[in-house]
């Protein structure tokens, strides 16, 4: 199987998928998010077309955006485009595409080690043809398609992203440090890492990603992103970099 | 040390404490509630021996350090009293006032509450400094972590001791501020939060979504889980927050949680939740 993987270049979902990919012998082609987005025709290479292509990119809506329109525009329309959905429905990504029906999202949420399940989702527009494609792809990297409503964030990603959202509030509330508001939810609620640390692996620009988009598909306040989050995502870009990203805030004063 | 009220939580607390070496007064004057939260620790360091965890005369001798009492002035000699009533702040405020005035000025005040705020029940303390919050997870022996609660009146001295002491009966004390929910009972409201709202919202069933968190590393899926601690349990966390919080968005619980509850669907205890139980 042939795959074309797009993303950019410090992205851990593709990171994660790549090794999956490749851990079971299918043959990737890697291609930047930003050159597809600045192409008419997504950069994609001459040779043997893709069997499906895989866009990774989350955390800027008008990259990803323009860089589906070019994919569109240079796939044959048989060929699946698997676009992560964490930020975005697969009907709002796939509006206004020449072949909507080859759209079909899918949501995984790093760190991948161990998983064997990936959420997936149809648009409104959705062919069969393409859901069906998408599950032989998903069986192909040795991940079962679990297939859920069209949501920004699916799942898991949204819950992750919410309660690292919540982990942030608090601890710019100084309702604790970092290290204990992590080491509460590994304790008290046996969370397989702390929220906060695990909102660095994934990148904190890709967790504003999410709740940005819950807010556009919810409106409201409920997923606005805390503040010092949005900061550091801002200041720090994808937060991985930073040696020690959270500010060591305590329960101090008042 | 002493603690008052025999229920899940204070008879689980006493057990730590009794099994750490301490002799403990166990207050209660609810008829019956003694007895029953005596013999649950009484039960549990027994099992405890049996499974190799301690020796049978550690467990005997714990259970020796152990007194009930359904006076409240038995607790006079006390160097720490921790209050484990039911989540009502004016009994809570009234209990810990009472006790304050037959223990020393240096013994500590701690609060076992999980939703109320430990400030206001400094208010009717005259050595309010003394007060700090000690929540304890359920099930108290087992569960590592001790969330030690600042209120703003409570003295650096007594958190310190306060944070040593758990760390003394082998727990993972945290220094948390006064707040709704303190760290993790607010910090957990989306896993609950966000699965009823999807489930609600027909994104994914009960099932696929306990399915997906379990293989995303959590080793319960939120409704499993909710059914585990109790729905009615895990409501009343919610709504604490929620009002605590002013109604903030976030926290807002779900109708699908009210109706469970109130349709008398609590979880594993009721047989029926969001799975059914045949066991129960």
């Amino acid at each position: 199987m042939n795959l074309g993987l797009v993303a950019k270049a410090d992205s851990r979902v593709a990171a994660d998928l790549a090794e999956v990919f490749a851990a079971r012998g299918l043959t990737v082609a890697r291609l930047d998010a930003a050159r597809v987005a600045a192409t008419s025709k997504g950069d994609v290479p001459a040779g043997p077309g893709f069997d499906a292509v895989v866009d990774c990119h989350v955390v800027d809506r008008g990259t990803k955006t323009r860089g589906l329109a070019a994919l569109d525009a240079a796939l044959g329309p048989e060929t699946p485009i698997l676009t992560c959905c964490h930020a975005a429905t697969v009907t709002s990504l796939a509006a206004g595409a020449r072949h909507p029906e080859r759209f079909v999202g899918f949501g995984l949420l790093p760190p991948w080690s161990g998983r064997t399940t990936v959420e997936c989702a149809r648009g409104l527009a959705t062919s069969d043809a393409a859901a069906e494609a998408a599950a032989v792809v998903w069986h192909a990297a040795g991940l079962e398609a679990v297939w859920v409503g069209d949501s920004a964030g699916l799942v898991v990603p949204r819950i992750v992203a919410c309660l690292a959202n919540e982990a942030a509030f608090a601890l710019m509330e100084g309702t604790a440090s970092p290290e204990d508001i992590d080491r509460a939810m590994e304790l008290g609620t046996r969370y397989p890492r702390g929220p906060l640390s695990w909102a660095v692996e994934v990148g904190l620009d890709h967790i504003v990603a999410i709740l940005d988009g819950l807010s556009r598909e919810f409106d409201g306040d409920r997923y606005r992103a805390a503040p010092l989050l949005r900061g550091m995502a801002i200041a720090g870009g994808g937060g991985m970099a930073v040696a020690r990203p959270w500010p060591a805030r305590g329960p101090g004063g008042p | 040390m002493a603690v008052l009220g025999a229920g899940t939580m204070g008879s689980g607390i006493a057990q730590v404490a009794a099994a750490a070496g301490h002799r403990v007064v166990l207050y209660d004057v609810v008829p019956g509630a003694l007895e029953t939260g005596a013999e649950r620790l009484r039960t549990y360091l027994r099992r405890g021996a049996e499974k190799g965890r301690t020796t049978a005369a550690e467990a005997e001798a714990a259970i020796g350090r152990l007194h009930t009492t359904s006076m409240l002035d038995a607790i006079s000699g006390a160097d720490l009293v921790i209050e484990a009533a039911p989540e009502d702040l004016d009994l809570k405020t009234h209990l810990l006032s009472e006790a304050e005035a037959l223990v020393s000025a240096e013994c500590i005040l701690a609060t076992n509450t999980s939703t109320l705020s430990v400030s206001s029940m400094a208010r009717g303390l005259r050595r309010p400094g003394m007060l700090c919050g000690l929540h304890f997870f359920n099930p108290a022996p087992l569960m590592p972590l001790v969330e030690v609660v600042k209120g703003f009146d409570t003295s650096d001295q007594v958190l310190a001791t306060a944070v040593a002491l758990a760390e003394s009966w082998g727990k993972t004390p945290i220094v948390v501020r006064d707040t709704p929910g303190f760290v993790v009972n607010r910090v957990a409201r989306p896993f609950y939060g966000e699965a009823l709202r999807l489930a609600g919202d027909g994104v994914a069933d009960v099932a696929c979504i306990d399915r997906l968190a379990r293989d995303a590393g959590f080793p319960m899926g939120p409704f499993e889980l909710m059914d585990l601690i109790g729905i009615d349990v895990n409501l009343a966390a919610a709504m604490a927050v929620y009002e605590g919080y002013f109604q903030e968005p976030r926290f807002r619980p779900h109708p699908l949680q009210r109706r469970m509850v109130a349709s008398g669907r609590l979880g594993r205890k009721t047989g029926l939740g969001y799975y059914t139980y045949e066991d129960s």
